[in-house]
């Protein structure tokens, strides 16, 4: 490895120590891993999200078994078609393993605004950009840490989702295996949105620096606004269409295995979140490379 | 080597820094003196690429600071010893550093040691005193084994054991040929630790010498009894000499050798029966460096407005 001195008219006499050691992406990324990995609140929170996701799993589950059984005690309403009904279950009983991200979503949203908005109200960042002055390298190695935590809690609490649900499901006939039909696609999904939603989080907590107005920004975005938009596709149906692009909703068709032409695609859906977490992401970028620190 | 040119950084209509332009030489320990407020710290966080300069640039060992492979080869910095997560440990803490460059955990030992932090490294950073707090922060700076050393009020908080430590590492790092630059707002202390001074006041370098050479540079002051004394008055203001009249019959004149006085004392046919010189105390000179020039120059005219006209 060779290191080039720019300086010849330097008159230090100071020796270099070890040549390999230079400041290189990967070892920001391993630094932002430590960082993570030396704060308890990251694993209250982490945790709180994964058993969160496998809750909402389980609770759905059993919910989706009493339906079933309630059919097959009571039959269905009359004239009904007994078979689509039990179709219909059958794919509520597939997308048991992703609904837990409407639980997990606000915590890694949490994780992700304090993930950076700490450094600022702690005067960390100062620390941080001094040791990594390259600031996109800097946001970036935090992202891809937040990014690689909230894919494996997706993946994890879905499994173990999976798993837990099975035993509930059965006795309805409605067990099933990772690769039955849209489950492998829908846990994936689930990943990939709790990854997007930290993108986003980690974005306007660059933006805001703070932590708590970075949290009431996200919280509003993915909590407060679906209700408030609900409540405006009741004076007009132009507000419905604006629900489909919020990141709560897109997240919900992300990972929906029954199909509705009323609703996204889980690409299109995924291609929503994508677009917030971008432009968020853009924002705490711009934000960090040309604000002081 | 730290090189500024014509920095500047503004904030809205304040002018913190304006148009500096400093050398810091490697070899010697440089302090960075002036009041709170004076400017000091923005000047540190912009060699550090903290802070981006409103105009005008600044090099540390011939790059920008984030030009660097190596940033924390080429810079240790102490800018502020809170900058750091208070639910972390000081080991995580140095950890983390470390791993941004790819430096052995046997050195992140080693800077512990050299700190006394060992014993408290594995606690939360939370409880530390301001005195440990400031260790720490040195220990980071020296994680890198840094060319260019640059602390921000390195005593602050430290015991007097503490603040003997500091200033012998300052010296040794800069006999090992290092680059070493102190902000400080006391004169004592710089002139204890310093070889050079860089004095900046409102934003401004108002001075940039060896120590002594600014001890020598503080105006000579002298006291003048006179039983003439309005004579003299009016012989000092001819000659452009700034004075002040402490009491009837007694001046103090700023800027003159005592010979001078005692020549105009003569011509103006003024009896001179006490000449003292005052040479200034480190504090003076750093207050009259520091001091607004303007400031300065209207208080002394008002006293000699007398004479004057």
């Amino acid at each position: 490895m060779t290191t080039t001195e720019t300086s010849s008219n330097d008159a230090t006499a100071v020796p270099r120590r070890d040549s390999g050691t230079r400041l290189t992406f990967l070892r920001a990324v391993h630094a932002e891993w430590i960082k993570l990995a030396s704060l308890r609140s990251s694993y209250v929170i982490l945790s709180i999200a994964l058993l969160g996701m496998v809750g909402v799993g389980m609770l759905r589950a059993f919910s989706v078994a009493d339906m079933a059984a309630g059919l097959a005690v009571y039959g269905g309403p009359a004239g009904a078609d007994q078979e689509g009904i039990l179709k219909e279950f059958g794919i509520f009983a597939r997308e048991v393993p992703a609904t837990g991200i409407m639980v997990a979503q606000f915590l890694i949203a949490s994780l992700a605004v304090m993930q950076i908005g700490s450094e600022y109200s702690t005067r960390m960042i100062t620390t941080t950009l001094t040791a990594v002055p390259r600031r996109i390298t800097a946001v970036l190695s935090k992202m891809l840490v937040i990014v690689a935590a909230a894919f494996a809690v997706g993946i994890l609490g879905a499994l173990i989702s999976y798993a837990v649900a099975q035993p509930i499901l059965q006795p309805q006939d409605l067990g099933y295996s990772l690769t039955a039909d849209g489950v492998a696609p829908s846990i994936l999904y689930a990943a990939i949105f709790l990854a997007l939603i930290a993108v986003m989080s980690l974005g306007i907590g660059a933006m805001l620096r703070n932590n708590a107005g970075g949290l009431v920004a996200t919280l509003g975005i993915l909590m407060i606004l679906p209700v408030i938009v609900a409540i405006l596709s009741g004076v007009g149906d132009g507000f419905k269409d604006v629900g489909l692009f919020l990141p709560t909703s897109a997240g919900g068709d992300m990972v929906a295995i029954r199909t509705s032409p009323e609703r996204l695609t889980p690409v299109q859906g995924g291609l929503v979140v994508l677009a917030w977490a971008a432009v968020a992401a853009g924002g705490g970028l711009a934000s960090v490379k040309y604000r002081d620190a | 080597m730290i090189e500024a040119f014509g920095l500047t950084k503004t904030y809205g209509k304040r002018t913190a820094v304006d148009g500096v332009t400093f050398t810091v030489q490697p070899g010697q320990v440089t302090g960075f003196l002036g009041p709170n407020g004076a400017g000091k710290t923005t000047t540190m966080r912009m060699i550090l690429g903290l802070d981006r300069p409103t105009a005008g640039r600044v090099l540390v060992n011939g790059r920008p600071y984030a030009g660097h492979a190596a940033p924390l080869q080429e810079v240790g910095a102490l800018l502020d010893a809170k900058s750091v997560h208070p639910a972390r440990s000081a080991f995580k803490h140095l950890s983390v550093l470390a791993a941004t460059h790819g430096i052995p955990r046997s050195r992140v030992e080693e800077v512990m040691a050299m700190t006394g932090i060992t014993e408290t490294a594995r606690k939360r950073v939370k409880g530390f005193s301001l005195g440990m707090g400031q260790r720490l922060g040195i220990a980071a700076a020296l994680l890198g084994d840094p060319r260019t050393v640059i602390f921000d009020e390195p005593v602050n908080g430290l015991d007097p054991e503490g603040v003997q430590w500091v200033r012998n590492l300052a010296r040794g790092l800069a006999a090992e040929g290092r680059t070493v630059f102190l902000s400080s707002h006391l004169m004592s202390e710089m002139a204890q630790t310093a070889d050079h001074l860089i004095v900046i006041g409102r934003g401004r370098i108002v001075a940039d010498a060896p120590v002594a050479a600014i001890l020598a540079q503080g105006q000579d002051k002298a006291l003048v009894r006179s039983d003439q004394s309005a004579q003299l008055q009016a012989g000092l203001a001819a000659a452009g000499i700034l004075f002040r009249e402490l009491e009837a019959g007694l001046l103090e004149v700023s800027g003159a050798e005592p010979r001078r006085i005692a020549w105009i004392a003569r011509e103006c046919g003024a009896l001179v029966h006490e000449l003292t010189p005052v040479r200034p105390t480190l504090e003076e000179a750093f207050m009259e460096l520091t001091r607004d020039d303007v400031e300065y120059r209207s208080a002394e005219l008002a006293g000699a407005g007398e004479g004057t006209r």
